[in-house]
């Protein structure tokens, strides 16, 4: 009895979680432009190969999130073993402090930088300041996964290579490094997610050249006219569910 | 070595792409017809980058600055005052839109840019009500929404320029009032309707309208064509009280440094075949009078309609401010 309660509640919170999306996936194969079932058609997705401002939104997309990912694991690592290193308080904080920050105050703030600094250099707003704006953000999340698995690491493994002869460099590198390796690349895996999702802050920092697939499915969203909205974002979600499947299988091995 | 070859190519592939000079077009989403950008780019030689954006607000942000690096945007005709004033507008050379003469009549002298020196109408529509006619029986204009049998079936536009100025409307006062006792009443008004309301909703209600579930919203003309066509009972009302009428118009930027090819793009959308497209496509009304594009009496009314309908001007700092403010106590009444 209990048993199947248990049972039924999971299946209660399972479909909370995703019965929008399935809702969403299932309308995506609707004939009609509306939300009222007339058959099964793959018009959407036609509609949506063709577009081509959704194919450079996406291309931009995929740029950034490549970029953001790479340079924020790259410095947020770093971070997250400085910090560890120097087992500061207030620069620990300060992380989670950019992390709690919202995300429209983050946005306003990096424009306000990028404004005061082009009347010094003569840029415009792109796709560059998008990846700054990415990598900032990004950071924290990186660095955040990474000290959670230095807090269980055994500082006296590094202290032992040296014992035996490595120089510190030869420590991080053949010792911590490794040891690290599964949650940089979890680290990696959650800043290529979260920024290509952000919508807020990047429509903030965005210029020409720049539109990422969110900011063109905002704006297809607001004005209603079809539901290729749902047919990109049905592919979305299964898209980002086959790299969950992938990070899965590479944890097991 | 082989990875090496492959980025080199990708590298040199981006930077050598485009050669052809290019314009950087913002406009609102799902308003052009693609492939008349793919037919402009291929007629001139030129690369046109095109990005969109959801709301008026959006584009001026990025636009405020000066540089912003558009060459191109359709603001509402509202703000085309506004903006001249804030120094980002480059005037017109009519000498290089010999195509002007295809706006429809309406757009030759707007009140809002009587020489057509700020922009080129493109696209145009009007707030009115989509009703059920099954369900419910016609209003005439703006009075009918406070109905009682419409209670947990009605919705208004989620936007305070056009509920205020439907409350004012309503009570007889003008759409753009500035009277704070005008004002005052049109937000008792807004209050006492919101027991009847199921929500301020924009293009999102639409599909409402289809199934049957909402029976009548405050609703642009343009969403209501569309809603429309998925289900043949519904009809729309340009309210007899009056109602606004809103018109995009392109704007070439002060900051551009590709006058030239901005006016040719201009010059390119008034041919009556690309407008026809672009109206096709974006499902809304052109303002080319040259078109031939089906004429359905929603999207264009007739001139005895239209005569009702007000073009809204932008309001005083001031103002605004202070419909904000009742903006903000309709909603949380």
């Amino acid at each position: 009895m209990r048993q199947r309660a248990l049972g039924a509640y999971a299946a209660l919170i399972l479909a909370f979680l995703h019965a929008p999306l399935a809702i969403l996936i299932v309308f995506s194969f609707n004939a009609s432009r509306f939300t009222v079932w007339e058959g099964f058609s793959l018009r959407w997705y036609r509609a949506a190969a063709q577009d081509p401002q959704l194919a450079d939104g996406l291309v931009n997309s995929v740029i950034v999130a490549l970029a953001a990912a790479l340079l924020s694991t790259l410095i947020g690592t770093l971070a997250a073993y400085g910090v560890w290193r120097r087992a500061d308080r207030v620069l620990s904080g300060s992380l989670y402090l950019s992390l709690v920050t919202p995300e429209i105050v983050t946005g306003v703030a990096l424009l306000a930088l990028f404004q005061w600094a082009f009347r010094f250099l003569h840029l415009r707003l792109g796709l560059y300041t998008v990846i700054i704006a990415h990598v900032a953000f990004s950071i924290a999340y990186v660095a955040i996964v990474v000290s959670a698995r230095l807090r269980n690491y055994d500082r006296t493994l590094e202290e032992a290579a040296m014992d035996l002869g490595a120089n510190e460099w030869g420590a991080f590198s053949r010792v911590t490094l490794p040891a690290l390796a599964p949650a940089i690349a979890a680290a990696a895996l959650l800043a290529l997610v979260v920024s290509f999702d952000d919508y807020v802050i990047t429509s903030l920092v965005a210029g020409v050249d720049s539109q990422t697939l969110p900011m063109v499915i905002y704006a297809m969203a607001r004005r209603g006219v079809s539901p290729v909205v749902n047919a990109v974002s049905a592919l979305i979600v299964v898209g980002f569910g086959l790299i969950i499947l992938v990070s899965q299988r590479l944890q097991e091995k | 070595m082989k990875r090496r070859a492959f980025l080199a190519t990708a590298i040199s592939a981006a930077c050598t792409r485009d050669r052809r000079p290019r314009l950087n077009v913002f406009n609102w989403s799902s308003y052009i017809d693609p492939a008349m950008i793919e037919r402009f780019e291929r007629e001139r030689g030129m690369r046109v980058v095109y990005a969109t954006y959801e709301s008026n607000e959006e584009m001026l942000a990025k636009v405020m600055t000066g540089n912003s690096g558009w060459d191109i945007v359709f603001p509402t005709h509202s703000r085309l005052a506004p903006m001249a004033k804030a120094g980002l507008i480059a005037p017109l050379d009519h000498a290089r839109l010999p195509s002007l003469g295809n706006l429809d009549a309406r757009f030759r002298n707007p009140v809002w840019d009587p020489e057509l020196r700020l922009g080129v109408p493109y696209t145009w529509n009007a707030t009115g009500i989509v009703f059920n006619r099954a369900q419910t029986p016609a209003p005439r204009g703006w009075s009918g929404l406070w109905n009682p049998a419409l209670r947990g079936r009605l919705t208004m536009l989620d936007d305070p320029e056009d509920v205020i100025g439907a409350c004012l409307q309503k009570l007889g006062d003008p759409f753009g009032s500035t009277d704070e006792r005008q004002l005052q009443a049109a937000r008792a008004a807004a209050v006492a309707q919101k027991k009847l309301l199921r929500a301020y909703l924009n293009a999102e209600v639409r599909d409402q309208l289809v199934s049957g579930d909402v029976l009548a919203a405050q609703l642009w003309s343009t969403t209501s064509a569309q809603a429309m066509h998925g289900n043949a009972d519904l009809g729309f009302v340009y309210p007899e009280e009056g109602y606004p009428l809103y018109c995009d118009c392109a704007v070439i930027l002060r900051e551009t440094s590709r006058s030239a090819a901005a006016h040719e793009f201009l010059e390119f959308l008034l041919q009556p075949d690309v407008a026809a497209s672009n109206a096709r496509v974006a499902e809304t009304a052109t303002a080319n009078g040259a078109a031939k594009v089906q004429r359905d009496p929603v999207l264009y009314p007739p001139d005895e309609i239209y005569r009702r309908g007000i073009w809204p001007e932008a309001l005083p700092p001031g103002a605004q401010r202070y419909r904000d403010r009742l903006w903000t106590e309709i909603k949380s009444a």
